[in-house]
């Protein structure tokens, strides 16, 4: 179990997460914001696996005494070894998930009155359709780890 | 996918698809209490609370996978804060005999062990 808080710089009003056939690409999480926008942020800034200083200080040293210790690395049963959730292929911790406006996925368009928003995989496994409605219907094709199981067009 | 590795650190999701969350909200109106809960068994899996936040926001969870989400508003407070956007993200992960990736594949392959081989499942075995 694993959790952290992040602050977010839009105000949300609903959440949801992207979907995929396979379950292989990363979930996205995308939010209708308090003005009607449907915003999107990657998994890895949004994940509660994103390490923090202390830990990540923590794990180099473990990773340091590994590796100067001479002969056979004593082997560990399973009490004793460490399990660590927190992962550095992310990036460290911080308390607040910048602003990407390159992320509003409605760009500049006007909606109105968003209620609910919904996600469902399509037949491609990189790419999840959008759906927000309320008073308007939006939607829209994203993916969220780039469109790699697609040619690009000028192939 | 049901697990998540960094070199020999393999860590096993939490995955139970019995699961569902309730918020409840004190009289107050300040206080979340989150529970998640085995829809068969009835045990409360995980519980925690968020305090000081703004009830006439709009609140909303998201449960996924071994995902929750919970994207609220907490209001100003005696101590200057400002009101502000959060979420808190919360994942689950087990510990289970599968860690040893060597005494696994012997599990399966040489003892034949039932909890390997097994086609029925039972939500109770998994606690």
């Amino acid at each position: 179990m694993v959790q952290e808080s992040y602050l977010l710089t839009v105000d949300v009003k609903k959440i949801a997460l992207t979907q995929s056939i396979q379950h292989v690409t990363s979930k996205m999480l995308v939010l209708i914001t308090n003005n009607n926008q449907v915003y999107s942020i990657e998994n890895a800034l949004f994940t509660a696996r994103r390490q923090r200083k202390e830990e990540k200080e923590a794990a180099e040293a473990r990773a340091l005494e590994e590796a100067t210790t001479f002969g056979p690395i004593k082997e560990k049963n399973d009490t004793e070894k460490l399990l660590d959730f927190k992962s550095q292929l992310y990036p460290p911790y911080d308390g607040v998930i910048p602003q990407k406006n390159t992320r509003f996925i409605s760009y500049d368009t006007p909606l109105v009155d968003l209620k609910s928003i919904y996600t469902f995989p399509t037949r491609l496994e990189s790419t999840t359709t959008l759906l927000a409605i309320g008073h308007d219907i939006f939607s829209a094709r994203i993916s969220p780890e780039g469109s790699f199981d697609r040619l690009h067009e000028n192939f | 996918m049901p697990t998540s590795f960094l070199g020999d650190n393999i860590i096993y999701k939490y995955l139970d698809s019995n699961l569902f969350v309730v918020s409840t909200l004190d009289s107050t109106s300040t206080t979340i209490s989150i529970y998640i809960i085995n829809g068969v068994s009835g045990k409360i899996v995980y519980k925690f609370k968020e305090q000081g936040i703004a009830a006439n926001e709009p609140i909303d969870m998201f449960l996924n996978e071994n995902y929750l989400i919970l994207a609220f508003r907490r209001s100003s407070d005696a101590y200057g804060n400002l009101p502000k956007q959060e979420i808190s993200v919360s994942e689950f992960f087990q510990s289970r005999e599968e860690a040893d990736t060597m005494k696994l594949l012997k599990d399966f392959y040489v003892y034949k062990d039932k909890r390997l081989t097994q086609r029925t499942f039972s939500s109770f075995e998994m606690e």
